[in-house]
């Protein structure tokens, strides 16, 4: 832990980032306790400056733009950390799997992240979303559904070298199920690896939300977030450009934020990294 | 009958496959860049005139447009408004038929016969097609029984086949053509009108309209020629030194492809296009003064509707506590922010229309109605998908408002925004996926031209809906010819109509032609519906 | 070695094969489908079945798939259903302007990378490096999409020094003054979007190789800082570096789809976006399959170069 706050000491750029992160979060999560509405439309002041009463104005129908960029805020978030999870979970099943089965299986699993890494993520997840119905469902889904590959690879062989392991081994000899061998003893063991990809996963899964939000393949009306803001911000930003800078700049600090904090888990996790990284 | 289904674009055929095909394998036509290059009207060099005074060569006058009329654009299936914007540059039609009167173009006059059965229509004698060839009679009666053509699936077909029969078109000689309708048609005039004359010699042996190789050369009679088109990007037009009318003054214009509005409205003030179609609320974040820009409004009877795919929302009720639950004119003034740039139709006729009337179901805003209609449906909570087009912003916002409109009865709305393109494709199939969708037509003055937009059946009754009672009034308002009769008829109609709750009519906009300085003479070319204007040739360059 | 290079173009085939079926199965199950785009609603049931016969999809599926594979190796990549052009002829315009959009622009980024990358790396936690590391590390925070909203803001509406429309100006097409004044601002954000990633690659690289043992060797041989530098880092730092020029292959059709639809750019981007918001599966798989394709290639070229540069891979084979 204390190489974490060493490293800290000298990133004031993560420092910073991992606040705003904090309360952006935070915000994102007490949203619905705040007494603001960012769907109310009032067209009679509509694309106002902001305010007191509207802090970032209000846009093109007259919705409070705060309200908007915290719920939006809510949603790019939320679609993170449940794409995450999913492709986490997919990850490290197939992972694991694949790592300590061997054989066909892993030559079957690992053929399928070959073939799925194969075709670029933005016309996969684009392609697979319009088989579904749109909506915040089908995206976290998507994204979900088509990042899990790189961890898999990861854990897959941390599993290997596991696999050799004398408790692993052991509880082999004497017959513990599959299943159990895998809960138990090769997940805590590779959960290091799963923390610090996490991280990462999340930071991936909300830059490829905005990006199809913002070509409009994504979250669609009222629902917003970050990216289907910027695309909006794109019809007035000649006259009111504080409408693109505001959700754009949320975006750089949220994934800016979770990178550093994988840098720091690593640091965490693996203290041998901060050697090299301090030096 | 200008029959634009905003952006229903039909056609935009397969024969593009000579546009990129030559290119892509290497060319077999060394002529063929990444255009098609009509040879029409090679013989009159556009560099050969300076009438314009851009320095440096030709005058060009470029509009936006936002959508791609496609490379087989011809005068039976093309019924988009950019298809239609390309037809009249290149061909022309008998005559127009406007608000205001006739205005004559290939035709001198048209008579009536006392029965009022034959209409007889004299033709001009001076006319050339951009090949050279003599425009003749032969050309109107094959563009007319092409149209008549079932498998053709001609835009204008059912205005002209009755369940009675097909209007009979007939030479008398080379610059005379009789019609005869099968039935006493009291909007004969205006049905024959704007149906624009295509060549017989190019068109003879063509099977199919809108699939063929001579879709990307066409020969006209228009102001202009087109001389170049870029698939996703432009269609250029040379001026046709032999048009009929006086050769037009701008050298080049320019039908610029940009969907996306943002793009637009950024090009039109850097300059790069010199006019635009905008929304007030585009038009009013622009700084037109410091651009040279002026805005001329001009109200073409367009109306925007919501429409319910009756297959999909079989209950009566639930359409009712929808529309009771939607205020139009809050949408319209959120839209169009003043009362001036809008109408609001109650009716699926324009208000500017004799026929139209107010005395229909109106659903204005009735909370309490639509809760009452929602509970006699049976459905407490309903889930609908409306669908609209992405690119166009007053769709959506329409689709934003009509939403938190039906959330506060506890309708649930999910909104798909869709390529508009593939949304009028897919709004003809009876099992599209969609529960209510937007869209727009113009159609012409006389009511009977709505009949293939609300007649069961029809090719462009997206509401899926039928009604023997809604077409029986049609029938009997085609053949009746006293006007006051066929006012009651049609006041019964539109009653019909509004009491099926299919149709919405939202509102009836100005569209904002926001045009350069630079630009003259856009009064004498006339601003006009669908077209934006009436004949190119007039414009000029400052 | 032939062996070796032998063996992976025979693994890189069954898996375009399975990628190919992947998406003919997609596009089976679409709700529309490519008769719905031949056939008009007044056309008779007969009609349909013959234009059905005419274009094969009477056969069975396998035939169907057979034939579509066949059509696929001779260009004919078929038609979409909303516009009803020909897939091949719209692609053969556009693929050439993503290329010359993209190709430039991955270059200069690619070089950029390897220099600033090779500094960073051998000036570690010195100020040099920590600027470049810090810009790669909120490089490639920065959503593509905003960064080009930012140069658009400032560039075309405040100082209105650039056009952001499209390739040319119309009337324009010929000159080259008025493609590059296009050409400048989607070239600058594809540029920094490709930039911090590879920089990032290239510093970690050069990390790696100043801890290897060698370094020392040289330094205790009192070698200067200069000469272990471009006689053996950039050496090995490069070998990696160039193979890994293989897996860009893809960019060239897909690298610039967001960054197209901003600013317009007539390529490949545009085309596939609008694709997916009209249901236009044809077009969307054709561009599914040929990305992937080039994907596989690509990385059988990486590994190809990379046997034919480093000689120790040479003797697995």
């Amino acid at each position: 832990m204390d190489s974490v706050f060493l490293v800290l000491k000298h990133d004031k750029a993560a420092v910073i980032s991992l606040i705003i992160l904090a309360v952006v979060i935070l915000l994102a999560l007490i949203a619905p306790l705040l007494p603001m509405d960012p769907n109310a439309t009032d067209v009679i002041n509509r694309l106002k400056s902001p305010s007191t009463s509207h802090f970032f104005g209000t846009d093109e129908v007259g919705r409070d733009y705060f309200a908007r960029v915290i719920y939006g805020g809510r949603v790019s978030l939320l679609v993170g950390f449940l794409a995450m999870l999913t492709s986490l979970t997919i990850g490290v099943a197939v992972g694991t799997i694949s790592g300590f089965c061997g054989g066909i299986i892993d030559t079957i699993l690992m053929r399928i992240v070959d073939i799925l890494h194969s075709i670029p993520w933005m016309i996969l997840v684009t392609v697979v979303s319009i088989f579904l119905k749109p909506g915040i469902q089908s995206i976290i889904l998507v994204i979900g559904l088509f990042t899990w590959m790189e961890i898999a690879r990861l854990v897959r062989a941390e599993t290997l070298s596991l696999k050799e392991r004398e408790f692993v081994l052991y509880a082999k000899f004497s017959g513990v199920r599959v299943f159990h061998i895998i809960l138990r003893h090769i997940i805590p063991s590779v959960f290091p690896t799963i923390i610090v990809s996490a991280t990462t996963s999340m930071a991936d899964a909300i830059m490829t939300e905005s990006s199809l939000s913002f070509l409009g393949v994504g979250i669609q009306q009222p629902m917003s977030s970050w990216g289907s803001l910027l695309q909006d911000a794109q019809g007035t930003m000649q006259n009111n450009f504080f409408m693109a800078l505001i959700p754009g700049l949320l975006i750089i600090i949220t994934i800016f934020g979770f990178n550093k904090l994988g840098n720091l888990l690593r640091v965490y996790v693996e203290p041998k990294v901060m050697n090299d990284e301090k030096e | 009958m200008k029959k634009t289904l905003k952006r229903s674009g039909l056609a935009l055929m397969t024969s593009l496959v000579i546009l990129g095909a030559l290119t892509a394998c290497g060319g077999k036509d060394p002529g063929a860049g990444n255009n098609t290059t009509a040879s029409g009207a090679g013989e009159t060099k556009a560099g050969e005139t300076t009438v314009g005074t851009k320095t440096g060569g030709d005058s060009t006058f470029t509009y936006a447009i936002a959508g791609d009329p496609g490379a087989n654009v011809n005068v039976i299936t093309t019924s988009d408004r950019f298809g239609l914007m390309t037809i009249k540059m290149i061909y022309s039609p008998l005559y127009m038929y406007n608000a205001d009167g006739i205005n004559y173009f290939l035709a001198k006059s048209i008579d009536a016969s006392d029965d009022n059965l034959t209409y007889t229509v004299h033709l001009r004698d001076d006319v050339k097609w951009s090949d050279g060839e003599k425009f003749t009679a032969d050309d109107v009666v094959f563009t007319f029984e092409a149209m008549e053509k079932e498998e053709n699936v001609g835009w204008a077909y059912s205005q002209l086949v009755y369940p009675e029969g097909s209007v009979k078109v007939a030479k008398v000689d080379d610059y005379t053509v009789t019609f005869t309708m099968p039935v006493i048609n009291a909007a004969a005039e205006e049905m024959l009108s704007q149906i624009f004359i295509m060549p017989k010699h190019v068109y003879e042996n063509v099977t199919s309209f809108e699939n063929n190789e001579v879709n990307a050369k066409p020969v006209g009679t228009g102001p202009y020629v087109m001389s170049e088109y870029s698939a996703g990007s432009y269609v250029k037009f040379t001026k046709n030194e032999n048009y009929f009318l006086g050769a037009p003054s701008i050298d080049n214009i320019v039908y610029r492809i940009i969907e996306n509005e943002n793009t637009a409205k950024t090009a039109i003030q850097s300059g790069e296009v010199d006019a635009w179609i905008g929304t007030p609320a585009q038009v009013e974040q622009m700084d037109l003064k410091s651009n040279n820009l002026t805005v001329k409004p001009y109200q073409e009877g367009r109306v925007g509707y919501l429409m319910m795919n009756a297959k999909r929302m079989n209950d009566e009720n639930l359409r009712k506590a929808i529309l009771y639950a939607i205020d139009k004119k809050a949408i319209a003034d959120a839209i169009f922010l003043d009362e001036a740039n809008y109408d609001l139709p109650w009716s699926f006729m324009p208000p500017n229309s004799e026929f139209f009337t107010e005395d229909v179901e109106k659903y204005g805003q009735n909370l309490e109605k639509s809760k009452e209609f929602l509970a006699a449906s049976g459905n407490k909570a309903p889930e609908l998908t409306l669908a609209y087009s992405a690119t166009d912003s007053i769709q959506s916002t329409t689709a934003i408002l009509v939403q938190e409109q039906l959330q506060k009865v506890g309708i649930k709305v999910n909104l798909t925004g869709v390529d508009s393109t593939a949304l009028s494709q897919q709004m003809k199939k009876e099992d599209n996926s969609y529960d209510m969708y937007f869209g727009g037509y113009i159609m012409g003055i006389d009511p009977d031209t709505f009949t293939s937009l609300f007649e069961s059946g029809n090719s462009h009754n997206y509401m899926h809906y039928d009604y023997p009672e809604i077409d029986e009034l049609f029938s009997q308002g085609r053949k009746e010819t006293d006007k006051a009769k066929r006012k009651v008829i049609y006041t019964e109609l539109q009653k019909k109509l509004q009491d099926t709750a299919c149709f919405y009519p939202l509102y009836s906009n100005k569209r904002l032609l926001v045009v350069s300085d630079k630009i003259a003479g856009i009064d004498e070319a006339k601003l006009v519906p669908v077209y934006t204007f009436e004949d190119t040739s007039k414009l000029k360059l400052k | 070695m032939a062996k070796y290079i032998l063996k992976r173009i025979l693994t890189a085939i069954p898996m375009v094969l399975f990628i190919t079926i992947l998406c003919f199965t997609l596009m089976h199950f679409a709700p529309y489908d490519a008769i719905d785009a031949m056939t008009n609603p007044r056309m008779s049931q007969e009609t349909i079945n013959l234009i059905k016969a005419k274009y094969g999809f009477d056969q069975p599926l396998f035939i169907q798939y057979i034939r579509w594979l066949d059509g696929l190796m001779n260009g004919n990549y078929g038609y979409s259903i909303v516009t009803k052009q020909s897939i091949a002829a719209d692609l053969s315009v556009r693929i050439p302007n993503t290329i010359k959009l993209v190709l430039p622009a991955y270059f200069t980024a690619y070089s950029l990378a390897v220099v600033l990358g090779l500094l960073a790396g051998s000036r570690k936690n010195r100020a040099t490096d920590k600027l470049i590391d810090g810009f790669s590390s909120v490089g490639i925070a920065v959503p593509s999409f905003w960064f080009s909203m930012l140069l658009i803001f400032v560039f075309g509406y405040k100082l209105k020094l650039l056009p952001f429309v499209g390739m040319n100006s119309v009337g324009m097409e010929s000159s080259v003054v008025d493609f590059l004044r296009h050409y400048i601002m989607p070239f600058a954000t594809l540029v920094f979007t490709f930039l911090p990633a590879n920089i990032k690659f290239v510093r970690s690289s050069t990390l790696t190789q100043y801890s290897e043992d060698y370094v020392l060797v040289q330094q205790a041989f009192g070698a200067s800082r200069r000469e272990i530098m471009f006689k053996h880092v950039s050496k090995n730092v490069l070998l990696p570096v160039v193979t890994r020029l293989g897996m860009a292959l893809p960019l060239l059709v897909t690298g610039a789809i967001i960054t197209e639809t901003v600013f317009g750019w007539p390529g490949v981007g545009p085309y596939f976006i609008k694709a997916i918001q009209g249901l236009d599966y044809p077009i969307v798989m054709i561009i599914l399959v040929l990305s992937a394709t080039l994907v596989i290639v690509g990385n059988l070229l990486s590994d190809i170069l990379y046997c034919l540069i480093d000689p120790r891979i040479r003797e697995m084979g």
